[in-house]
């Protein structure tokens, strides 16, 4: 066989696979999504944030300018802030400081264990949005298994289950029933959402769907998960280096490589953001060796801008130590990012994304993204599958 | 020009574009999710740059070029979320868990593995995308002569490793029977 023939053959997917997808419900919502968005991001350049802190970027950044509008400073020239928060002042000086929390999580999670027949990662997802009339606010889960297999002979699965959607707050659940209690709901297309949620296409419904199952083909098979944008094999994975330093190094040198996508973002402040969140993917979405995930902790410990934010509870319930940072999810639209950690066992337990919106009645609503970690790390359990397959 | 020919504009080359461009990002990401965040971020780049998209086939190139920035950088960006794009996330994932048309070829992967990323590129875009020369020259921002000379040498790249990588299939084009027995 011809060697372009079988690089052809490698390809996912085949123009025929792709024939008709240019008007599927999917490519009319990004449409719609897309010029929905303002042209010219012209806002972000009045920002405060932008302005050049030497040697001092994004989260410094980001935090600064979002925190000058939300109240409490920071000092710009201290690493980490304790940042009591005003309700919790009398137990303030008690409270354990962001870089504490992660040193601790950083001892914790060296001692996990550090192999087994397959990296599983559970996780359940939940996502608020309004009603179409902008009346009360809804969220939805879906629940996800990812069971990843070093050995040839074990299949990658993925295990998916949509959770069905409800009034976010009893306060909501007031508004949806004098609404009726609808149990779907129609979004008209140009649905105008601050861009804090996507307009969902179909009608959504309230109800739960199937467990289901599906076997990953393709460049699955053999990939350890992402880093930096690329895949990596669990080789690569496994020579990610656990030291600190040269922890940090390499995933600098990793970053550097990337190009600035055109997205306006300045290039110091975005590859200081995705420092941190190659960190936080290192704790929770690749199966790293204990020293490695230890070690991504102690980075987080040592960059600016994110704070301990006291205790708080996780989407499912569970209690866990805070820390904050800001995050600029678009141009001039600020993002309050919440990691919940486990100190004693070093595990993350949730990362929570919140923003505010404004509903018909003027009632101001928050609008949570959240991701709560069920299980992260090796075991030699195997999936539960359901009868319903793909 | 009104916003309103802004938008049928982009309207007309998102439709003509849309189906080449899913493409590209699915035969180069390794999850749905990645490639849906690709085709969306290339969009709304494009949509944000309009006044530099240029008119016909030159604007599809453009639009690779823009993809394979967005596919080296997309990841941190912290647009993707599980929970934007989840229409298309869908459908894209179907793209994904249909069992693949080609069987799995021993060594492939790993040859493919063993080129650089340009080289793989290179091969990706006259293979994968059907660009010619001139074509790829103008998505990698090179000259036409440098392409061709490029993909040439990638070409040969190619077929070194996969001998590395199948030294079976290597010694089955001259000695047939003797390979197909021991198989």
């Amino acid at each position: 066989m011809n060697n372009d023939q079988i690089f052809k053959d490698r390809a996912r997917v085949l123009d025929e696979d792709l024939a008709g997808r240019a008007s599927t419900a999917g490519a009319d919502a990004l449409l719609a999504e897309i010029v929905a968005l303002e042209r010219v991001p012209a806002r972000r350049r009045l920002l405060p944030s932008r302005r050049k802190m030497a040697g001092r970027a994004l989260l410094g950044l980001a935090a600064a300018a979002a925190v000058a509008v939300i109240g409490p400073a920071m000092q710009s020239d201290s690493t980490i802030s304790v940042a009591p928060q005003p309700s919790t002042s009398a137990s303030a000086a008690a409270e354990p400081t962001a870089r504490q929390i992660l040193l601790a999580a950083a001892v914790a999670v060296e001692k996990a264990p550090a192999s087994g027949d397959y990296w599983r990662t559970a996780i359940v997802a939940r996502w608020m949005l309004t009603d179409p009339t902008r009346s009360y606010v809804l969220e939805g889960r879906r629940s996800l298994e990812t069971w990843l297999a070093k050995r040839p002979d074990l299949q990658y699965w993925r295990i998916r289950q949509d959770l069905g959607v409800k009034p976010a707050t009893p306060q909501d659940e007031a508004a949806w029933r004098a609404a009726g209690a609808p149990t779907s709901w129609r979004y008209p297309k140009d649905m105008k959402t601050d861009q804090l949620f996507s307009v969902p296409f179909k009608p959504l419904r309230a109800a739960a769907g199937e467990r289901t199952a599906e076997r990953l083909h393709g460049t699955w098979k053999g990939s350890a998960g992402d880093l930096a944008g690329d895949s990596m094999t669990w080789k690569e994975v496994r020579a990610i280096p656990g030291e600190p330093g040269k922890l940090r190094s390499y995933l600098e040198e990793r970053i550097g490589r990337l190009e600035p996508a055109g997205s306006g973002m300045d290039v110091e402040e975005a590859r200081a953001h995705i420092l941190l969140r190659e960190c936080v993917g290192l704790i929770s979405g690749l199966p790293a060796s204990p020293e490695v995930r230890a070690s991504a902790y102690r980075i987080l410990a040592s960059l600016p801008g994110i704070r301990a934010e006291g205790e708080m509870t996780d989407p499912l319930g569970r209690r866990g130590q805070t820390l904050g940072y800001q995050e600029e999810t678009e141009p001039g639209l600020f993002t309050r990012v919440q990691l919940v950690v486990d100190p004693s066992t070093g595990l993350l337990l949730a990362e929570v994304r919140t923003n505010t919106t404004e509903l018909a009645n003027g009632r101001q609503a928050e609008l949570r993204l959240s991701t709560s970690f069920q299980a992260i790390g090796w075991t030699d359990d195997r999936p539960e599958l359901p009868t319903h397959r793909n | 020009m009104s916003e309103r020919d802004d938008r049928s504009r982009f309207e007309a080359v998102y439709r003509r574009t849309y189906e080449q461009i899913l493409g590209y990002a699915v035969r180069r990401c390794s999850s749905p999710e990645d490639a849906a965040d690709v085709v969306a971020e290339t969009y709304v780049i494009a949509w944000r740059r309009m006044t530099d998209l240029p008119d016909g086939e030159a604007g599809k190139l453009w639009l690779y070029g823009v993809a394979r920035r967005v596919l080296a950088n997309h990841r941190r960006s912290e647009r993707r979320r599980l929970t934007r794009h989840t229409e298309l996330t869908g459908e894209v994932e179907h793209l994904y868990t249909t069992p693949s048309h080609h069987g799995e070829q021993d060594g492939v992967d790993e040859a493919m593995g063993m080129l650089s990323d340009s080289d793989r590129e290179l091969l990706a875009l006259t293979l994968w995308e059907g660009l010619d020369p001139g074509e790829i020259a103008t998505v990698l921002d090179c000259s036409r002569n440098a392409a061709r000379i490029r993909l040439h040498r990638a070409r040969k790249r190619f077929a070194k490793a996969l001998e590395k990588t199948r030294p079976s299939a290597a010694r089955f084009a001259s000695r047939p029977l003797i390979e197909r027995e021991s198989r």
